[in-house]
């Protein structure tokens, strides 16, 4: 029970990080196609899209749907905006996440004071910047597919991630994302169909 | 040649200084300061007291770490606060590491039902969990999802999550590398509370001494690690710091002076035995008069010890007058006779000065009394009876000096200086009076021992880590506990009010920890029974999307609340909250009380007049700047009344003595002018007197009455009165070196003392000459 307590504080609590572990040495990836694709990444200014996303949960009878949009601006902004089922507003700006729920609360949280709630966010968006070694600081990365349909794997080096998430795999071709697939431990799942906006 | 008595008298005190000896050496000796703080004050001051000596805030160290990497800086203040963790001296270690105890997390997890304010009836009604339902279902969508679902099923109403500032405390605070530091980054923090009260100085410098060898440890192990600095501050800090420096002035100071004092009586008597024999009546004096305050109260402290010593330091003068005054041949028991009525009417006089401090609220100042009288008494006892029988046998006198006859002449002619020190003494008055307004210190800060740059460091530390503010805090007292928590509960109520008003940033209250029974059942009350809170939840719950049996954990935990007995201290028993709580309720003979600590109080008006608005009358914004300056002044008043009161006993004593209104005067006139040119001379540049002039100013009437005793008794022509002179010279060049020596010191004490008694002792055998009978009197009888 007070496991579970201290999961739940973790988002107002400054818990420290955990331990982070030695890297195990990574199996060089096809180091053309990971480098290449961050570098391609890297020269991505913005990027707009909607989405569509699907959570499976065990609590739930059925899956929850959202869609909104999402918005990039190099190197560090991200913004979702939630329009359905209710209107909520995230922005990862530098280190800061803040946010307006649908009821009109404000809240903002400090990356830095919360080493999970920024592996979650870095997750995405250090993909997106092409920072490679920002991803690596968060996560174990693995790398499959070619230039015209690519998955990364992202396995989480934070240990109360790590209990939470199994993996993040993001699915893309060429310099765009497709889909976001997040496995959670415990067989929950949720999966964001992302549909770039075409300029 | 010694008689039976001179026998009797040395076997006594041979076997009372033994017995003294015996009893001192089972004495323990005590540095606590709050033997300086006053005994028996009013209700209300004992908190304050209490608050000044052994509040919260006097427990705390803070700590910054600076220069280095942020990383390096990060990596120490995690292996600090590991090793200062594991340490007993310390109860509480914060560094932002979120390290909080299981028994404290199980404590507020279990009970989150009884501890949240936000427990109401309406909370747990369907459309309350109806509206808490919605939010867990958006949360559930969020992308933060996976770090938030897990305690759902048990705290749909996030009960739980309100009670974070219960743990964490409610200031926000700026993590970097997983550690608190400032907000500008330029420092990591810390924050130590320590288990024994600020002022066991001796176990303050012990945690001290730990937190900085932690901190050298940590140094010489972390990469980068040798360019990272740490400050520290604290009350006990600023305490350990003060001893040590007094400490370290007292020694380099009296070894200066005790030099200076041995080379200018050597100079004077040429030999080596009468130099010891000097020193034996302050000796025999200070050890009679430890073992009384080791009789009377059980421990002596540090402080009676090095001031006592000081202040019966005029008992080497009695040796000096007894052997600076017998001639070569002469024998001191001529001597002793001849000078005995005056020396025993000097210790009189001195003793009744020194009384004053016997009735003193300051149990410190009480055993200074003691010493220095018993010390005073057995001093002039050993130069009467004991001395004389020491050295009879082998004393050839002193030198005659080759400048006494010059000397005498001045002396003789001193009177001629009356216009001159009537002129004085008038522009002394005028002086005083034209300062009256501004004659004395009126702020307890401006006493002060700490230098300028560790004041600075405790501003900043202070203010980056948001400890409790020094000045201000809120008490509320009443005769239960449970009477103070629910007067707790409503001066939250209203503080909280005030911190959105910004009077304020944040407070801690007791009732936080442990809400009143009556709050308590309340709470409970608030709780659906078992069936009705599965209605108003299956009715909040229709139509979203969660499963049936999803809140059956939380069902159980509801009825668990409504059924657990009440919270009480013993509760708290094992988490570290219950030290947090302990901290913040004094428990007093008849009574308990609560104290509020503030921060960053910016409308103190605002919080004194919300409080009071509560309707509580026990409750009050307590400003203990300006509470301790009342103090101050209240004990400045004290300590003048008695000043006074003993030279009114002192003028009654001379006339007694004297039998003679005239003779009386002769003594008291040049002491008084001594005395208000010493204040006039204090005084100049602005400079305002501190209750240590004042003490400094007692020691001056003591010490200087005996050279006005010997003035008024007239100086004979010839040899003996030029031993006389010479005598006091001497005498008076020994108490200017030691005590001139001590106002070097930057410490108020050891300055406002020593410069005082210096200029007013020597004013005193100036003044005392210029106002000598001009026709010398028969031999006093």
């Amino acid at each position: 029970m007070s496991r579970k307590f201290a999961i739940a504080a973790v988002l107002a609590l400054a818990l420290g990080p955990a331990q982070s572990r030695a890297d195990p040495p990574e199996q060089a990836p096809s180091a053309w196609t990971l480098d290449s694709l961050m570098a391609g990444l890297q020269q991505v200014k913005s990027a707009s899209a909607h989405f569509v996303e699907r959570k499976e949960m065990a609590m739930l009878t059925r899956a929850l749907e959202s869609t909104g949009t999402l918005s990039y601006v190099a190197p560090d902004r991200l913004e979702k905006i939630t329009l359905t089922p209710a209107p909520e507003t995230v922005t990862l700006n530098g280190e800061t996440l803040s946010g307006v729920q649908a009821n009109g609360e404000h809240y903002t949280v400090s990356l830095s004071e919360r080493p999970e709630v920024a592996t979650l966010v870095e997750g995405v968006r250090s993909t997106l910047a092409g920072d490679l070694p920002t991803l690596r600081r968060y996560y174990t990365v693995d790398f499959k597919g070619n230039h015209d349909d690519w998955e990364l794997d992202l396995t989480p080096k934070n240990e109360r991630v790590r209990d939470k998430v199994e993996a993040i795999r993001i699915k893309g071709a060429e310099l765009v994302l497709k889909t976001i697939d997040i496995d959670e431990r415990d067989g929950d799942r949720s999966r964001m169909t992302i549909i770039p906006d075409r300029p | 040649m010694t008689s039976r008595t001179d026998k009797a008298a040395l076997i006594l005190w041979a076997l009372g200084l033994a017995a003294c000896l015996a009893l001192i050496v089972r004495t323990p000796f005590t540095t606590d300061m709050s033997a300086f703080l006053p005994s028996a004050p009013e209700p209300a001051q004992q908190v304050l007291v209490q608050q000044l000596s052994d509040g919260v805030a006097s427990r705390l160290i803070l700590i910054g770490l600076e220069e280095g990497s942020v990383a390096a800086r990060a990596e120490i203040s995690r292996r600090m606060a590991r090793s200062l963790r594991a340490f007993d001296g310390l109860v509480l270690v914060e560094n932002g590491d979120g390290s909080i105890g299981q028994a404290d997390r199980d404590y507020v997890w279990q009970n989150r039902y009884l501890l949240n304010p936000d427990v109401t009836a309406a909370r747990f009604s369907a459309d309350g969990l109806r509206q808490a339902l919605e939010q867990d279902l958006q949360l559930l969508s969020s992308g933060l999802e996976p770090l938030l679902k897990d305690s759902l099923a048990h705290d749909p109403t996030g009960e739980a999550i309100g009670l974070v500032h219960v743990l964490a405390g409610d200031r926000e605070r700026r993590i970097r590398e997983g550690v608190w530091v400032s907000a500008d980054d330029r420092r990591t923090l810390l924050l130590a509370q320590t288990r024994a009260p600020g002022f066991d100085l001796d176990a303050q410098e012990r945690d001290l001494d730990a937190v900085r060898g932690s901190f050298d440890a940590a140094r010489a192990t972390v990469d980068g690690g040798g360019d990272v600095h740490m400050t520290a501050t604290g009350p006990g800090l600023f305490g350990v710091k003060t001893r040590a420096q007094m400490k370290h002035d007292v020694t380099i100071y009296s070894a200066i002076a005790s030099a200076g004092i041995v080379g200018l009586l050597l100079l004077a008597y040429r030999s080596l035995l009468v130099l010891g024999l000097t020193m034996l009546p302050v000796l025999s004096g200070a050890l009679a008069g430890l073992a009384a305050v080791s009789l009377r109260f059980g421990f002596v402290h540090g402080i009676t010890v090095g001031f006592g010593v000081t202040l019966i330091g005029e008992a080497v003068d009695y040796a000096v007058y007894l052997f600076a005054q017998t001639r070569e041949g002469g024998g001191t028991q001529k001597t002793i006779r001849r000078i005995w009525p005056t020396l025993r009417l000097g210790v009189l006089v001195s003793i009744c000065g020194f009384a004053a401090m016997l009735f003193s609220s300051f149990i410190g100042f009480v055993q200074l009394g003691i010493f220095t009288i018993v010390g005073l008494i057995v001093a002039v006892c050993v130069t009467r009876f004991v001395l004389p029988t020491l050295v009879t046998a082998r004393f050839a006198g002193t030198r005659h000096l080759s400048f006494a006859p010059a000397l005498l002449r001045v002396a003789g002619q001193a009177h001629r200086l009356r216009p001159v020190l009537a002129a004085v003494l008038v522009c002394a008055v005028l002086w005083i009076g034209w300062r009256s307004t501004t004659l004395w210190q009126e702020e307890l800060t401006s006493m002060s021992p700490i230098s300028a740059e560790d004041q600075r460091i405790d501003r900043d530390l202070r203010s980056a880590t948001g400890a409790p503010d020094v000045r201000y805090i809120v008490v509320a007292t009443a005769p239960d506990m449970e009477t103070l928590l629910q007067s707790a509960e409503q001066t939250s109520a209203e503080l909280k009010g005030l911190v959105t008003r910004r009077a304020l940033s944040g407070f801690e209250s007791p009732d936080r920890y442990l809400p009143s029974r009556q709050t308590q059942a309340a709470r409970r009350a608030a709780l659906p029974d078992p069936a009705t809170l599965r209605t108003n939840l299956s009715h909040a719950a229709d139509g979203l999307p969660f499963r049936s049996e999803q809140f059956a954990p939380f069902l159980d935990d509801v009825e668990r609340a409504r059924t657990a007995p009440d919270l009480t201290r013993a509760s708290l028993e094992g988490p570290a909250l219950g030290l947090k709580l302990d901290s913040l309720l004094v428990r007093q003979p008849d009574m308990w009380a609560a104290v509020m600590p503030l921060r960053d109080v910016a409308d103190p008006q605002a919080i004194a007049a919300g409080v009071t608005r509560t309707g509580q009358a026990q409750v009050t914004l307590l400003d203990l700047k300006a509470a301790s300056d009342r103090l101050l002044h209240q004990y400045r008043f004290e300590a003048q009344t008695l000043a006074l009161l003993g030279l009114v006993v002192i003028a009654g004593l001379l006339f007694a003595g004297f039998g003679s209104a005239v003779q009386a005067l002769a003594v008291l006139a040049p002491l008084g002018a001594a005395v208000i040119i010493t204040i006039a001379v204090l005084i100049l540049g602005g400079h305002r007197l501190s209750i240590f002039n004042l003490f400094g100013l007692l020691l001056v009437v003591a010490v200087g009455s005996n050279y006005c005793l010997f003035f008024q008794r007239g100086l004979q022509a010839g040899e003996e009165g030029e031993r006389t002179v010479s005598s006091l010279l001497l005498a008076n060049i020994c108490t200017v070196l030691g005590f001139g020596v001590l106002s070097l010191s930057g410490i108020p004490v050891l300055f406002g003392i020593g410069s005082t008694v210096a200029i007013g002792t020597a004013l005193s055998l100036v003044a005392g000459a210029i106002l000598m009978a001009r026709t010398p009197p028969a031999e006093v009888p």
